[in-house]
């Protein structure tokens, strides 16, 4: 029986590879596809003037998000031109919201590959069977200039995988001031937004159809089925840390707790490198065109017994230099959350709480090369947080346990223009995980690490039939598998070492 | 099935959102501006309102807006290797205009000679469509401050005097009548060994055509009007059939039409014809 299931895995398999493969060869011959997104259309260009190849930005197009959503260096003031309807006396008139709205779907095909696995799968799982999802993420845009130096950006995500009841979201919505304190020099920006979009690094939403940790944030420690392809470097990095004490003893019956997140995701992006953070930020250049500021504030809430309002901190400075044919990006920031995070341990399926939340702190440093074919980037991101205080607690209270404050991530990626149409690349990632290391050193499997580091090689090829349309596929291979898994204090299989492989093919399309 | 509901409700609330935004009761207003943003420009000098002086503190400032949108193509010396130049289109032309070669394609002036300011100043304008948008988000002074630096890469410009383009006649009704008369020049200028027999841009020549940097150059497809990059009033036609596209395949005709510049407004309607 087994086996048979097995062969018809491996057929869907080579099936949906052959319809990937036809697919790529049959759209070599579509001509002049014309579709394109709203700034396209809107100012009567190829998507390839901003982007590298979509959806990753070029130089010109982070100049083109600096300022506003407007071409650089200008005020646009919104749009005057207006369809009339019904006649002069009586008509209406209609922006033209082609020039606004635009359509992304994404879908891919996964399959993980397992080191070893313990009981039956589950649906947050990684399991072997290839995962068929078409299309696995709509998004609507609206967005550009509504006026004079005030631009607006709207996202709407439709996760067609999301179990929540309500899978549509804000991904962004901003509101932005622009040109302040003269031209370039100041854009205010008010709403939900990644804060790290300026940064030298490519944010995730840049990455073609990032893959989300799957992930039972109910349990402690969190039960991650499935690790992400994000760059590991935007990763929280931190075992053992929670939104905060307050959340003890949720159940499902209070599905809104649960929803916030209980514990925090080792896997998942956070602070200043993750999407759909509410906040302000001010950003512009100084000294001339060569360097961009940022500040910002980002609200969100203390992770203490009784939570209140936080207010996260953060300073970006970046030096652009431009040459024939390439530039060159250097940037470093510093984050600062005050009381993020309450640290917590699992002792025989009873939560135990640190005395007091703690500080985190973040650091990072990237670089990015763009020269003709090619592109080259890389980023260094630190977190530190303060000394879990399990003072006055007995040894099964958390007495004992022993945390690591610092982490580390490392993200590198080049990419190589082959031709106009084909696009390789090579990523890879590392994460020195920090956070709870271990529980008890009296108990069974004391000496194994809970907080496992995690290294990825990735190998991507995208096929681009239309600057508007990428296929793709990658291959992410686990470097430490054969590290051991972590059996003690309520911990299953770490994806960390035990997803040997993944492979996804898919695509990604704009209209 | 909710989520789909709920997603698709959504959607229509927000688009019927910004259709309402869309009303306004400038209508009319809205409707002239927009017509006279597409009016064509003259092929002669005119004087343009709001035309700041040349002199080195409008070139300075040029220079400023320049370095903010325009550097990232024309790159920091106007050589069109901005680094964003080789991903416009990394094997085929154009790329980005070297602005000191004295190469421009978009002229009212004779073949081989520099543009009139006014030529320069509609480019910014206006933009390339597909390649280089339309700058109407800078003022018209400093566009013209723009101008004045983008000479400033060539010094060629100083002191020189061009000659433009005479425009003979005006744009004549486009009937039966017209369009026969301008598919004969067609075929007899031989515009198919380019642009084809249907004016699809696939004339047996359009293979091997190239710019004069080596660069693969498709001729344009002329049943997409839409897509032309110097204008699609006829007027913008005439300017590009007796200007030509210096740099590109698509050479002057001034010579071939001289004492029949009538025949150039029939030609144009036949063109006009295949896009409709």
């Amino acid at each position: 029986m087994l086996h048979y299931r097995e062969d018809i895995k491996s057929t869907v398999v080579k099936f949906l590879a052959a319809l990937f493969l036809l697919t790529a060869f049959a759209a070599v011959n579509v001509k002049d596809a014309s579709a394109v997104p709203a700034f396209a259309r809107k100012y009567e260009m190829s998507c390839n003037v901003c982007h590298t190849r979509q959806p990753r930005l070029n130089a010109y197009g982070q100049r083109f998000m600096e300022n506003g959503y407007q071409l650089p260096g200008t005020a646009d003031g919104g749009s005057k031109e207006k369809y009339l309807f019904g006649g002069e006396t009586n008509g209406v008139t209609l922006d033209d919201i082609s020039n606004f709205m635009a359509l992304r779907l994404r879908a891919d095909v996964q399959q993980g590959s397992l080191r070893s696995r313990s009981g039956a799968p589950t649906e947050m799982n990684v399991t072997e069977d290839p995962d068929i999802v078409f299309p696995r993420t709509v998004n609507i845009f609206f967005a550009g200039a509504a006026a004079k130096d005030i631009s607006f950006f709207f996202e709407m995500e439709y996760d067609t995988q999301d179990p929540a009841e309500s899978a549509v979201a804000f991904e962004r919505s901003m509101l932005m001031f622009d040109n302040m304190f003269g031209a370039q020099n100041g854009t205010l920006k008010i709403g939900q937004f990644d804060p790290s979009s300026l940064y030298s690094f490519p944010t995730h939403r840049q990455m073609l159809n990032p893959v989300k940790p799957i992930a039972e944030t109910n349990e402690f420690p969190p039960a991650i089925g499935r690790i992400p392809v994000l760059p590991l470097a935007f990763a929280s990095k931190m075992f053992g840390l929670s939104t905060g004490a307050r959340n003890a003893g949720t159940t499902a019956s209070d599905p809104d707790t649960l929803k916030e997140g209980f514990a925090i995701l080792p896997f998942e992006p956070y602070l200043f490198n993750a999407p759909v953070q509410k906040g302000v930020s001010l950003h512009g250049r100084i000294a001339g065109n060569k360097l961009l500021y940022q500040v910002g504030l980002v609200q969100n809430n203390t992770a203490e017994t009784v939570s209140k309002t936080r207010w996260d901190t953060y300073a970006m400075l970046r030096y652009d230099w431009l040459g024939e044919f390439s530039n060159f990006q250097v940037s470093g920031f510093y984050y600062n959350a005050p009381k993020a995070a309450m640290p917590t341990l699992n002792m025989g399926g009873t939560l135990r709480y640190a005395n007091s939340a703690v500080d985190w702190n973040r650091y990072g440093l990237a670089a990015r090369w763009q020269a003709k074919s090619w592109d080259i980037y890389g980023t260094v991101i630190v977190d530190q947080i303060d000394e879990p205080d399990y003072s006055g607690k007995t040894a099964m209270m958390g007495g004992a346990s022993t945390w690591e404050k610092n982490a580390m991530g490392i993200s590198l990626e080049a990419d190589y223009l082959l031709d106009d149409k084909w696009l390789l690349g090579v990523r890879y990632d590392q994460m020195s995980s920090g956070g709870l290391l271990r529980g008890n050193t009296g108990a069974a499997n004391w000496d194994r690490d809970l907080a496992q580091d995690a290294a990825f090689l990735g190998l991507i090829a995208k096929y681009y039939p239309s600057p508007n349309i990428g296929l793709y596929a990658r291959y992410h291979h686990n470097l430490k598998t054969s590290v051991k898994l972590p059996t003690v204090l309520g911990g299953d299989e770490n994806p960390a070492t035990n997803l040997t492989s993944m492979v996804t093919v898919g695509v990604d399309m704009a209209f | 099935m909710n989520k789909q509901k709920s997603f698709l409700q959504s959607l229509s609330v927000a688009v019927a959102l910004t259709m309402v935004a869309g009303s306004s009761s400038g209508v009319i207003a809205a409707e002239k501006k927009a017509k006279a943003k597409t009016a064509p420009l003259a092929i002669t000098v005119s004087p343009y309102k709001g035309r700041p002086k040349e002199n080195a503190k409008n070139i300075a400032a040029g220079k400023r807006i320049y370095d903010n949108a325009c550097i990232y193509c024309h790159g920091t010396t106007g050589k069109g290797d901005g680094p964003v130049a080789f991903y416009l289109s990394r094997d085929t032309a154009p790329r980005p205009r070297d602005l000191t070669s004295g190469i421009f394609k978009f002229r009212s002036t004779g073949s081989g000679e520099l543009p009139m300011d006014e030529d320069i100043f509609r480019t910014i304008t206006r933009g390339v469509k597909g390649y280089m948008p339309g700058f109407q988000g800078l003022s018209v002074s400093d566009r013209w401050k723009v101008v004045y630096y983008v000479k400033s890469f060539n010094p060629d410009f100083k002191g020189g005097e061009f000659e433009t383009i005479k425009m003979v006649g005006g744009p004549v009704q486009s009937n039966g009548v017209s369009i026969n008369k301008g598919y004969k020049v067609y075929q007899k200028f031989k515009c198919w060994e380019c642009h084809g027999g249907g004016g699809l841009g696939n004339g047996k020549k359009a293979p091997d055509l190239k710019d004069d940097w080596g660069f693969p150059l498709p001729p344009r497809d002329l049943s997409r009007l839409s897509s032309f990059k110097n204008g699609t009033a006829p007027e913008d036609m005439y300017r590009t059939i007796m200007a030509g596209f210096d740099g590109g395949a698509m050479p002057s005709y001034a010579d071939f039409f001289e004492g029949e510049e009538k025949n150039v407004w029939h030609l144009i309607n036949y063109i006009r014809s295949l896009s409709e």
